[in-house]
């Protein structure tokens, strides 16, 4: 093995992409390591910690495209290199996309655009998104880590003008049809969505897509827009709009309680929509909520399901006595060793929805994010007994893109979970959205079945359990990656919160069976 | 009560979607049928920190 | 007043120059006559100023050329001794408002096209072009049958010209652009339209001027495809010598190789080089034995064209040429989308039908390269280390001669800043 470079000078190609091509690479045969992107600072120490610096690489400068892999030949490496490069066009498209250097040059040729969408780093957002707000272009700005004044900031120009500004850090967003950033393909129908969690949006809107009805719009505003530093001034201006819709009969509200200032401003703009409105405010108070003429949501599941109560559909996601029936079989076999459980998620809210419905079973677990303090864990790569990790955290994805997007983040969990003898349950989620892997399940389970072979060697039973988040209108159609966990033996729940109620009911059965 | 007839607007409009950042946002939006155009943005300066801070001086 | 808006005000001033300037062709005079600073030991040659002993091999022999020429030296050996001891001067074309293409050596004797533009007052100068000949002064190579050339230039050519072009009342060179506009010329390496054009303006009155060898100047004159470039240059510098007084302005207004760095010219420091690595120029070579190994770096000032928005910058002006760079129409409306970018202003006298009638882009402001990163592509023709033409293509402008330029801009407007 030897090292080999590729360098292109003078190009620059995002770590979104960059990324992605790395995990192409080191898929690739005949390539023992290899690493590709810009070469910034963060790219030189990545490869001097991997072995890989080269003298040519140390003269590029950040303005270069390299891609470095330890090799079996070099004619290994450029097959490789080929490979990646066939990915990314094919990634890239070949529709004819009318293409510019700035935002500028963009708009002054294409005054039609009526929505910028900015997906940039976060200290260069407001730039891009006063640019798009100054041309009287509505925004939707995905990047994340955009500081409090540069949100405020944005947000009140965008008020200023009329416009409308979803994110930063909006994850999803659903206009005219169009599913925007990470969100799910949604029919259309009565619901106008907004919200705080974009995992929250697409829950409840992939709920209402299977009751068989549809959004009008679903507007994400941002983790932090009800924090009081912003004050929702996007969830007002968002309920306002929605509220004039003619095509919105019915309003559904997800965030985490608003901020405290924020709170009364929120609920007197909820008093004053007509329209019947379904509100979940995740760890606010029934009556506060109720206070405000709203329907009460008590979780992600409820909010949808109370959604479609309103058109007089009764969307049914099962009860405990099932889980108890699966978990009842689902522990036999398992060997006495196993005991604990090892959760995998993509994101805060699901992992959050999930320690929540775990609690009511077992207690605490451990975690990357715990809700009990005393639960965090010392190092995110080493799980302790009952602990569930989410992939979506800085740890794991510092200059890299969400897990919906390169599931290779999360990837190197299943083995490492699986290769500890005391697990008996393994949960995951999968996030569908045009923009995301074309088959996520089927790129995680050739890991899946390794693991099972694992355990089984070890004479146990590793149970694997999954929710899909999507609809069947995505790409990746949830039915078929719901069949392909089926195929694959995974037990498949119809939420995230069933699934991780499940496990937890599997770890509680397996220890008071074991335990007599 | 904020104005939102420019929202409404939007709402009433073809939506035309400028996408500036990483092209796969743009190409998503093409699969899904609708029209788009691409920024291939890049850092300013390709991130060197010298030139971004004479670039500021010079009023860029 | 603010750095900024004084920035800002001088780039509109420098733009303004630049798309409303109207040099015009009035005469051709020896260049110790016609261009100020010129002494009768200075020879001129392209790009930024070099070190002595750094001047490629050809230059060296277009300068020895012309020093002999001008009898400044009895031989080659002993004229290159000359330079050395500094008893003759080199100096960078550029910097007296003169281009200087490929290897071309300018002396004191050597009749210069002058271009004046009455709109701002600049002045500009350039050798006359010597026709397609690859044993010229301008490729490098000098003997008899060169200096005998050289010598119907001083002695007839110059003076036949500038009685024409006199008799003419002067020739408007931006009408000779936008009358030719469309015709595939991107008027630095491909000039066929315009040098036609050019050439009927002055037939009408070739057959009134005095001068008895008016037969061997039509035929001089008609053998020479390329008659335009010279002229060119001579207008580019009429008008970059009104924009290099503008302070504060952060457009480009010089660029040119010297076979071994390549520098640019930003008007807020008027004739301050700027320099980088020169870059090599790939696409065609006119013999398929010469390798990468035989050629020079980025030589001559012909791309001052390219300055004022021509060559690369008006790629998509000239398909046919940009094809045998190894590029397509695409490529082309790429390369001239890419000048859009970094520009600040268009031509409206070439508008190109097959690019939605918009002019061509004008007015590299430096910031805007750095800043995005983005390099406009020139064309140009490359050497050959031993002399002769490589061929013709393109290269992207390096980005470390930008960057050098805000360094000293800022330096110039902000002191107390940077």
């Amino acid at each position: 093995m030897s090292t080999f470079v590729k360098i292109e000078k003078n190009i620059y190609i995002d770590s979104l992409e960059t990324l992605f091509a790395t995990t192409v690479l080191n898929d690739q045969p005949g390539i023992n390591m290899g690493y590709i992107g810009m070469c910034n600072s963060t790219f030189r120490s990545v490869i001097e910690d991997i072995g890989l610096m080269t003298s040519e690489i140390a003269d590029c400068t950040e303005n270069d495209y390299v891609i470095v892999a330890d090799a079996e030949s070099e004619n290994a490496f450029d097959a490789a290199v080929a490979e990646v490069n066939k990915n990314m066009e094919v990634k890239s498209g070949g529709n004819k996309v009318a293409e510019y250097d700035t935002q500028e040059a963009a708009l002054a040729a294409h005054d039609e655009v009526n929505l910028v969408h900015i997906a940039v780093p976060g200290d260069c957002a407001l730039e891009e998104a006063k640019k798009a707000l100054n041309a009287g272009k509505h925004i939707c700005v995905f990047s994340n880590n955009v500081p409090f004044e540069d949100e405020r900031e944005m947000k009140e120009l965008a008020r200023e003008k009329g416009l409308l500004c979803m994110g930063p850090d909006c994850g999803v967003a659903n206009i005219n049809g169009a599913a925007l950033v990470l969100s799910s393909i949604t029919n259309r129908g009565p619901f106008g969505v907004v919200g705080a969690s974009g995992t929250g949006i697409q829950h409840v809107a992939a709920i209402i897509h299977e009751g068989g009805s549809g959004v009008t719009q679903t507007i994400g505003v941002g983790g932090n827009d009800l924090k009081d530093p912003i004050g929702g001034i996007s969830m007002l201006m968002g309920l306002d709009a929605l509220n004039e819709d003619p095509n919105t009969k019915y309003i559904v509200v997800i965030s985490r309680k608003p901020g405290e200032k924020t709170l009364p401003v929120i609920c007197e703009k909820l008093k004053s929509i007509n329209k019947p409105k379904v509100v979940l405010f995740m760890g606010c108070e029934r009556e506060i909520v109720e206070a405000t003429g709203s329907i009460w949501a008590e979780n992600l599941d409820d909010c949808g399901i109370k959604a479609l109560q309103l058109i007089g559909v009764d969307y049914d996601l099962g009860d405990d006595a099932e889980l108890d029936a699966i978990a009842e079989k689902a522990i036999e076999g398992m060997a006495p060793e196993q005991k604990y459980l090892r959760g995998g998620y993509s994101g805060g809210t699901y992992m959050d929805e999930a320690m929540h419905a775990m609690y009511d079973e077992i207690g605490d677990v451990w975690s990357n994010c715990p809700l009990n303090k005393d639960y965090q864990l010392a190092d995110s790569y080493k799980s302790v007994e009952n602990t569930v990790i989410d992939y979506g955290e800085e740890e794991f994805t510092l200059g890299r893109p969400h897990p919906a997007i390169d599931p290779s983040i999360r990837k190197p969990a299943v083995l490492r979970e699986a290769s500890d003898p005391e697990v008996a349950v393994i949960c995951l989620d999968y996030i569908l959205t045009p923009p995301g892997h074309p088959d996520p399940v089927g790129y995680l389970v050739p890991d899946i079945k390794e693991a099972q072979e694992m355990a089984d060697k070890r004479g146990g039973k590793l149970v694997f359990i999954s929710s899909v988040l999507g609809t069947t209108a995505d790409i990746q159609d949830i039915r078929k990656q719901e069949q392909e966990l089926r195929d694959a033996g995974v037990i498949v729940c119809k939420s995230n919160a069933k699934a991780a109620k499940l496990a937890a009911k599997i770890i509680r059965l397996k220890g008071e069976r074991d335990n007599g | 009560m904020a104005n939102t007839s420019k929202i409404q607007e939007l709402f009433n409009s073809e939506l035309i979607v400028l996408n500036v950042g990483p092209k796969s946002f743009s190409t998503a939006l093409d699969d899904q049928g609708y029209k788009t155009v691409q920024v291939n943005w890049k850092p300013i300066a390709g991130g060197d920190a010298e030139m971004q801070k004479l670039l500021g001086i010079l009023g860029y | 007043m603010d750095i900024k808006l004084q920035i800002e005000e001088a780039n509109k001033k420098v733009t303004e120059i630049f798309t409303k300037a109207r040099p015009i062709w009035t005469k051709i005079e020896p260049a110790i006559d016609a261009i100020p600073g010129m002494t009768a030991n200075k020879i001129l040659v392209a790009g930024p100023p070099i070190k002595i002993e750094d001047i490629t091999i050809p230059v060296r022999n277009a300068v020895c050329g012309a020093a002999v020429h001008d009898g400044l030296a009895a031989t080659k050996e002993e004229a290159w001794k000359k330079v050395e001891s500094g008893e003759i001067v080199i100096d960078s074309a550029q910097n007296y408002n003169c281009g200087c293409s490929a290897t071309m050596a300018t002396s004191a004797s050597m009749p210069v096209i002058v271009c004046e533009d009455k709109v701002y007052g600049g002045v500009g100068y350039a050798p006359i072009h010597p026709g397609n000949s690859p044993k010229v002064l301008r490729w490098g190579y000098y003997d008899e049958e060169i200096e005998a050339h050289l010598q119907f230039f001083r002695d007839t050519y110059g003076s036949a010209l500038n009685e024409a072009v006199q008799l003419a009342g002067g020739i408007d060179v931006v009408n000779v652009l936008a009358r030719t506009a469309g015709m595939g010329d991107e008027n630095h390496n491909r000039l066929f339209a315009s040098s036609m054009f050019l050439d009927l303006q002055l037939m009408e009155y070739l057959p009134d001027i005095t001068n008895p060898k008016k037969d061997e100047v039509i035929k001089e004159l008609a053998v020479n495809d390329r008659f335009m470039l010279h002229v060119l240059m001579a207008a580019v510098e009429a008008v970059t010598a009104a924009a290099k007084k503008v302070p504060y302005s952060t457009v480009m207004v010089g660029m040119g190789g010297n076979g071994v760095e390549f520098g640019i010219q930003v008007a807020a420091t008027g004739n301050k080089w700027y320099t980088a690595e020169a870059p090599l120029i790939l696409g065609s070579l006119l013999n398929p034995t010469y390798t990468i190994d035989d050629m020079l770096p980025y030589l001559g000032d012909s791309c001052v064209t390219e300055v004022y928005g021509l060559g690369g910058m008006a790629a998509v002006s000239a398909p046919a040429y940009v094809r045998m760079t190894g590029g397509t129409l695409e490529d082309a409306k790429e390369r001239t989308d890419r000048a859009r970018t970094v520009s600040l202003g268009e031509h409206s006298f070439n508008q190109v039908p097959w690019d939605d009638f918009k002019g061509s882009p004008v007015a590299i402001d430096v910031r805007k390269v750095v800043a995005l990163n983005t390099l406009p592509i020139s064309h140009g023709g490359s050497g050959l280390k031993k002399g002769g033409q490589a061929g013709a293509g393109s290269c992207e402008l390096p980005l470390d001669c930008f960057k050098e330029a805000l360094r000293g801009v800022a330096a110039e407007v902000a002191p107390q800043e940077v």
